[in-house]
């Protein structure tokens, strides 16, 4: 794959932890593209390293060492205020815990990020079947639909790229694939997914697999069904 | 969103910790409100008791023999002129509420009764330029007498009678019986002081002008002693005179002043210190709470500085309000107090806006800045700690 169609690059990302003075190795010279119109799947043990390749390929935690690159702009090589303000133009962010804020409405947790528009936020509300609950605080809503607000709050300023993080992990095998479907429409329209995620229906929407073990990514397949 | 108003959210939101807040910053300001008030309340109440107990500084004479005054019961027939009132106000002499007097033992009767009497004529209080005094002593009505209660039971005069008393042969109609204080005043008789240099042909004469210092508290400051500081200033001013003072009211005056003050000075820099380490706990509390938040914030792209002032208006808001509330209810409270509380001069208490202001503004300032800690830290969080701790 030519490197101008890759909309996330990591090359030799290494990341240590330091737990009591001691250094924990968990990501050693990781090596990973996905492209526009690609949805790349992580798998791997609890502790694997997972959340880590996350987090450095959003831009939010910067790897010990190595490069990270999203629409060609190398992210930890940006001023702390540029880097926030090209993550917020440019990645979106799902995560399992949702992190939808408790005393803002559905439309204010979606409209709360600079430069979202209401009229995107409406009609992604709408396609999402949510319309009717705008006004209702997330605490008032199923599980299912919180997690359809969160998606749309990763997609509504049109990032290039969404990051999630077991976004499917507390959900029904019904709005477990919705999500999916949304993330597959999402990189269909030539943008990028890197997910971690264990649920065996995502091989049924991504494009590659890896499996995360030793510090190594592992090429476990490729092609729909994987 | 406008951080204004995903403040306003958060706070209702969170209002168990938000009320805390609010209930911390109300309390101590009150108290400090209270405080307030009160050591206004207490200055003026101790300022005016201390002066009612009398003068503590006598000028005299410098021809007085003062161990045959004091055997005398304290009066002498020296006098000096009046001209060294004047000649102290220029100077601006350490001394507050100039009394001049003029003395003599004289007659005074009622029909048949007659007794010896001391006959004081007295000048209304005097107050220095610069050093505005409410009265001490209110000018006498022309031809009329107040006389001291022993007085007037010695020559049958009851309290709510109209009658006339002669003096050295003159007629002055009775103002006033004074009520007993247990002092020499009890068997004297008061006019004015005009008139009682007419009526002993001394005119521009007095035998003694009673004052209070205003010297001790920076003499104490500076460790010299007042009546050095007096003695030097009027020495400097006429040789006329000589300066008495009475050490014991002057010192208790100056310690009861201090201590009063020193009380509450250190009362309100405990409230302050309380207000600051209150603010850093509960800011600190509420930033660990968001903690999450916070990681959310900054991955949808607010920066530190937005995040810090999402966190600072939280503080701000609710420090006003907490503030607004505090000062209406310490301050209220101590003034309606005030009234009962100083018996002398409550009913004279003002509402001192300055003060008010002050403790808001400095409240408001101090709950700030100590949640500004908090804050800075929150903002400057790892956004990664919202993805949580696995690896």
């Amino acid at each position: 794959m030519s490197d101008t169609n890759n909309i996330l690059s990591l090359r030799g990302i290494s990341h240590q932890y330091s737990v009591g003075g001691r250094q924990i190795e968990v990501l050693s010279d990781v090596d990973l593209d996905v492209a526009d119109g690609e949805i790349v799947e992580i798998q791997g043990q609890s502790g694997s390293g997972k959340t880590t390749l996350l987090l450095a390929g959003g831009g939010m935690q910067k790897p010990t060492a190595g490069q990270v690159s999203v629409g060609g702009q190398d992210l930890f090589r940006m001023t702390t205020s540029n880097r926030i303000a090209y993550r917020s133009r440019n990645i979106g962010y799902l995560f399992q815990t949702l992190q939808l804020l408790p005393y803002l409405t559905v439309f204010q947790n979606l409209i709360l990020g600079p430069g979202v528009l209401s009229r995107e936020a409406k009609s992604l509300l709408e396609q999402f079947g949510l319309s009717e609950r705008m006004h209702h605080k997330p605490g008032s809503l199923s599980h299912g639909q919180r997690q359809r607000t969160a998606l749309i709050r990763a997609m509504v300023h049109q990032p290039k790229l969404i990051i999630a993080d077991e976004p499917t992990g507390n959900l029904d095998e019904e709005n477990a694939r919705i999500v999916f479907q949304a993330l597959r429409r999402f990189a269909d329209a030539g943008n990028a997914v890197l997910i971690a995620s264990h649920d065996p229906i995502l091989s049924d929407f991504s494009d590659r697999r890896y499996q995360l073990e030793e510090k190594k990514l592992l090429k476990e397949g490729s092609g729909p069904g994987i | 969103m406008n951080p204004l108003l995903l403040t306003l959210r958060e706070i209702t939101h969170r209002w168990m910790s938000s009320s805390l807040i609010v209930l911390v910053v109300m309390t101590i300001t009150a108290t400090l409100g209270y405080f307030s008030v009160n050591s206004s309340g207490y200055k003026k109440e101790i300022t005016r008791n201390t002066r009612d107990i009398g003068s503590n500084v006598v000028i005299l004479p410098a021809s007085v023999d003062q161990f045959q005054y004091h055997s005398n019961g304290g009066i002498s027939d020296q006098t000096m002129s009046e001209n060294v009132v004047q000649q102290l106000i220029q100077y601006k002499a350490s001394l507050n509420h100039l009394i001049p007097m003029l003395e003599r033992m004289g007659e005074c009767s009622v029909n048949d009764r007659q007794v010896i009497a001391r006959i004081v004529g007295i000048s209304a209080s005097i107050p220095m330029p610069g050093r505005p005094k409410s009265p001490m002593q209110k000018m006498l009505n022309g031809g009329k007498v107040q006389l001291g209660s022993l007085l007037a039971e010695e020559l049958s005069i009851s309290r709510e009678e109209s009658v006339s008393v002669l003096i050295n042969g003159r007629s002055f109609l009775v103002d006033r019986v004074n009520r007993s204080n247990g002092t020499w005043q009890d068997s004297s008789v008061f006019l004015d002081l005009a008139e009682a240099q007419s009526l002993f042909g001394m005119r521009g004469q007095v035998s003694r002008i009673e004052a209070i210092e205003c010297t001790s508290e920076k003499c104490e400051e500076f460790g010299v002693q007042s009546e050095v500081v007096l003695m030097n200033e009027l020495a400097a001013i006429t040789d006329q005179a000589a300066i008495l003072r009475r050490d014991r009211m002057a010192i208790a005056r100056v310690s009861i002043r201090k201590i009063s003050q020193d009380n509450l000075q250190l009362m309100q820099n405990v409230l302050w210190s309380l207000l600051a380490m209150a603010m850093i706990g509960l800011s600190a509390l509420n930033s660990i709470q968001r903690t999450a938040e916070v990681g959310i914030l900054q991955a949808l792209g607010f920066g530190p500085g937005k995040i810090l002032c999402v966190f600072l208006l939280r503080s701000i808001l609710l420090a006003v309000v907490g503030v607004f509330l505090g000062i209406v209810l310490g301050c209220g409270t101590a003034f309606v107090q005030a009234q009962d509380l100083f018996t002398a001069t409550g009913k004279k208490l003002r509402f001192d806006w300055n003060s008010a202001t002050m403790i808001s503004v400095v409240a408001i300032m101090l709950s700030v800045i100590a949640s500004s800690i908090p804050a800075l830290i929150a903002s400057r969080r790892d956004p990664a700690s919202v993805m949580g701790k696995e690896y």
